[in-house]
């Protein structure tokens, strides 16, 4: 593979077969065999066209050109050729049904080796599943050519993972079974890595009526992943969310007031795999009144642990939070405004953020640190509602905003 | 004080409507080196004396690349192309499907097309770098013996950080250099609000750049704090303004001599042009003694936008009428369909990759309208 460029991450070690895939009419023994052409005249032709594959899931899968003489293979070595005389020896094509009449040869690297064996390293490893064509023209070779066969076509593939679908969707919030009418987005975490596609194609949104809600998402394909391709973020369309955009008015807000919906997640949604999930994911839920009401810490309930001890801060809000912006906009400082260490856990339908101390509380002042961000369901900050209508309220910068909630450790 | 006199008497008077605050980037970071390892390719810009930037979404950083000779292929220009994504995925080994393209940008000097794309969408996604010359030959990028110079965004805020990864993204959508400044627009997967970013070029660890935070009240004096999603800087009056296209689309001018440190600045909406849209991509050209602006969208074609009442056209305050569209009006480009990535390749032509009614995107020039 090429330098500068990488996976954004490695997959699992496949189960592969340690054979060759494919060959030519010549049969060659082995597992893993898949079709070839069948020209039976060139039986016993050699020379001999197969896949290497390796056994580890790390080295690339390589095409393998055997059975050269040994004048002609000298002749290669001394040619020093670029890659489009190469590709005019022993040129390697996807298969696909729609494949333009000039479709360009795979991209790779050629060599003869000591093993006397013409062998093609594609830039990017073959694709599991993927037909590629191998042809073999021995009319390009250098001087000498006498005994090097005459022309073959073959047909390669890497066989698809032995694996069935084992990756689902594990939570999907906001975890309560009632929403605000203007709720503003949902998250869904998965087991596993996702391919990067765009979710808004495997997500419906169904009413009480059975009928498909239209259009209730913003449509901004795939940049909605995070780092993992783990949890998918869904922005219901605030166009239509809200008051006063055209969109809300033409079609209303996507979720009324008392109705009762249901999110389907088809499981055809691909895995990082390429696998459809294991199984699909319905969540059901009620819809209940509009949200215009800023977050206020004074209305925050903190049970305040004992000195000495790891027990756990234990913060309850008189509402639920948005769990991405929770899990990373409330913290714990001490006296000295340094950060202290622990674990947070988000528990009743995101209503209770918990966090356990890696180290004794002892004695003295701390503070509740809460960022700016931190956001209701339908997108309230501290003393800032979603929607604003001063304009001189919009003094909000890209800064670190904190809110201290000071609570004491006793003696 | 001034200023806040200010915001708050034009909000009174009608006058629209978007808001930035600026202030400085606290923890971005630079350094240099050669063969980049990019983890993700995204939007492309090119810069000064042959400097092409990527955007590294997946490794949250901006790669500043020397492209040298790499800038021109066999010859100068760029020739069509039928069924670029299925010629790329061939040479690349794999299926169409399996080809994303980001961005498509054309070098002002050799005017050979670069396209920024990703092979494959699973665990082993990959992206590349091609170019794409005269002759109509698609090349891979090799970015082996390119020396760069990177910048890294600022990590998002965290209360608590622990030893898990921040899974909050900032997907950058749009770049462009003006003047010494890269300027970014970009996403985020968990607060629904824009980040416009200016970045200091040659990049250093000494000036760390700013960020801009952006919105906007143009919706029934709401403020919506929608995201840009792609800009281009256009002079306006004589003066230097980004043109912003943001979603659902307002179009906005703000002054770049606004964007300070520190400073908070009034943009103004000078067009409504229609609700559930993406804007994807802008040019500016000039034909017969006029500039346009030429933008493409996801549901409403591509626009043909005169300029010349960029500066005198009042700001939007009211909520629009049906359709959704007001102040500058523009004109639907109907023989330009599918178009997905847009540029300009000279004074007569831009550059496109559009998809065709069989699924295949081809890149072709076309006429300027």
């Amino acid at each position: 593979m090429d330098a500068g460029i990488r996976p954004r991450r490695q997959g699992p070690a496949r189960r592969m077969p340690r054979c060759l895939v494919v060959a030519t009419t010549i049969a060659i023994g082995g597992c893993g065999l898949v079709e070839i052409d069948n020209d039976t005249s060139l039986v016993d032709i050699q020379p001999q066209v197969r896949l290497d594959l390796p056994t580890d899931g790390l080295e690339v899968a390589t095409v393998e050109l055997s059975g050269l003489p040994a004048p002609t293979l000298d002749a290669l070595r001394a040619a020093d050729w670029d890659a489009a005389a190469w590709i005019s020896v022993l040129p390697v094509t996807i298969q696909t049904e729609d494949a333009p009449d000039d479709i360009p040869a795979v991209l790779g690297n050629y060599t003869v080796g000591n093993d006397d064996v013409v062998r093609f390293t594609p830039m990017f490893p073959f694709d599991a599943g993927q037909r590629y064509t191998v042809r073999f023209n021995p009319s390009a070779l250098p001087e000498p050519t006498a005994g090097a066969g005459k022309p073959l076509t073959s047909t390669l593939e890497v066989p698809r993972p032995d694996v069935d679908p084992s990756t689902v969707v594990t939570r999907l919030f906001p975890t309560s079974a009632q929403l605000p009418e203007n709720q503003l987005k949902l998250y869904v975490e998965f087991s596993a890595p996702m391919s990067a596609v765009d979710g808004l194609d495997y997500v419906r949104l169904i009413d009480d009526a059975g009928r498909e809600v239209e259009a209730p998402f913003l449509p901004l394909g795939e940049n909605f992943w995070d780092y993992d391709y783990k949890r998918y973020t869904i922005f219901f369309d605030p166009g239509r969310v809200k008051t006063g955009i055209l969109t809300n008015e033409e079609l209303g807000r996507p979720l009324r007031v008392g109705a009762a919906y249901t999110l389907e997640i088809d499981a055809a949604w691909p895995d990082a795999e390429g696998l459809p999930l294991e199984k699909p994911f319905r969540k059901e839920f009620t819809v209940g009144s509009f949200n215009g009401t800023p977050l206020d810490t004074a209305k925050w309930h903190l049970r305040i642990p004992g000195t000495g001890t790891t027990s756990r801060l234990v913060v309850s809000f008189p509402e639920p939070l948005d769990h991405a912006l929770l899990v990373r906009g409330l913290g714990v400082e001490d006296e000295n405004r340094q950060q202290v260490d622990g674990a947070i856990e988000i528990t009743s339908w995101e209503t209770r953020w918990s966090f356990t101390p890696r180290q004794p509380w002892v004695a003295g002042t701390y503070s509740l640190v809460a960022l700016s961000i931190l956001e209701d369901l339908a997108g309230n900050r501290i003393g800032t509602p979603f929607e604003i209508d001063r304009f001189d309220q919009i003094d909000r910068s890209d800064e670190q905003e904190y809110y201290r909630v000071p609570f004491e450790i006793g003696p | 004080m001034l200023l806040r006199t200010l915001l708050t008497l034009s909000f009174f008077v009608g006058i629209t409507c978007l808001a930035m605050v600026v202030s400085p980037v606290v923890s971005a970071n630079a350094d240099a080196g050669t063969g980049p390892e990019l983890e993700s390719s995204g939007p492309l810009a090119f810069g000064p004396d042959g400097i092409l930037f990527i955007a590294d979404n997946q490794g949250t950083s901006i790669y500043a690349l020397e492209m040298g000779e790499r800038l021109l292929g066999n010859k100068t220009g760029v020739k069509d192309v039928k069924g670029i994504d299925q010629k790329i995925a061939a040479m690349l080994g794999t299926n169409a499907r399996e080809i994303q393209i980001n961005d498509l940008a054309i070098n002002p000097g050799s005017k050979n097309a670069f396209i920024s794309a990703t092979r494959g969408r699973g665990a082993n996604a990959t992206p590349v770098l091609l170019r794409v010359d005269g002759l109509g030959a698609i090349e891979v990028i090799s970015l082996r013996d390119v020396k760069y110079t990177r910048i890294t965004l600022p990590n998002a805020p965290d209360a608590n950080p622990g030893a898990r990864r921040n899974p909050r993204m900032q997907t950058v959508t749009d770049m462009a250099y003006v003047d010494g400044q890269l300027f970014l627009a970009g996403l985020s997967n968990e607060e629904f609000s824009s980040k416009l970013r200016s970045v200091p070029f040659p990049f250093s660890d000494i000036d760390d750049g700013t960020s801009v935070e952006i919105w906007h009240a143009a919706h029934g004096q709401f403020e919506t704090h929608s995201p840009v999603y792609t800009f281009v800087p256009y002079d306006v009056s004589g003066e230097k303004h980004l043109i912003a296209g943001y979603l659902c689309t307002p179009l906005v001018k703000f002054p770049i001599s606004d964007l300070q440190p520190g400073e908070k600045v009034m943009g103004t909406t000078i067009a409504e042009l229609g609700n559930r849209n993406r804007p994807l991509d802008m040019v500016v050209y000039t034909k017969d003694g006029s500039d346009y602006l030429l933008m493409s969208n996801t549901s409403r074609g591509v626009m043909k936008i005169p300029t010349e009442t960029f500066g005198t056209q009042p700001g939007i305050t009211e909520n629009v009428g049906d359709g959704g569209q007001a102040g500058v009006a523009y004109e639907t480009i109907a023989q330009m369909t599918g178009v997905e990535q847009l540029d300009l390749l000279d004074e007569q032509y831009a550059i496109v990759i559009a998809r065709n009614d069989a699924g295949v995107a081809d890149l072709e020039a076309v006429a300027l309208p």
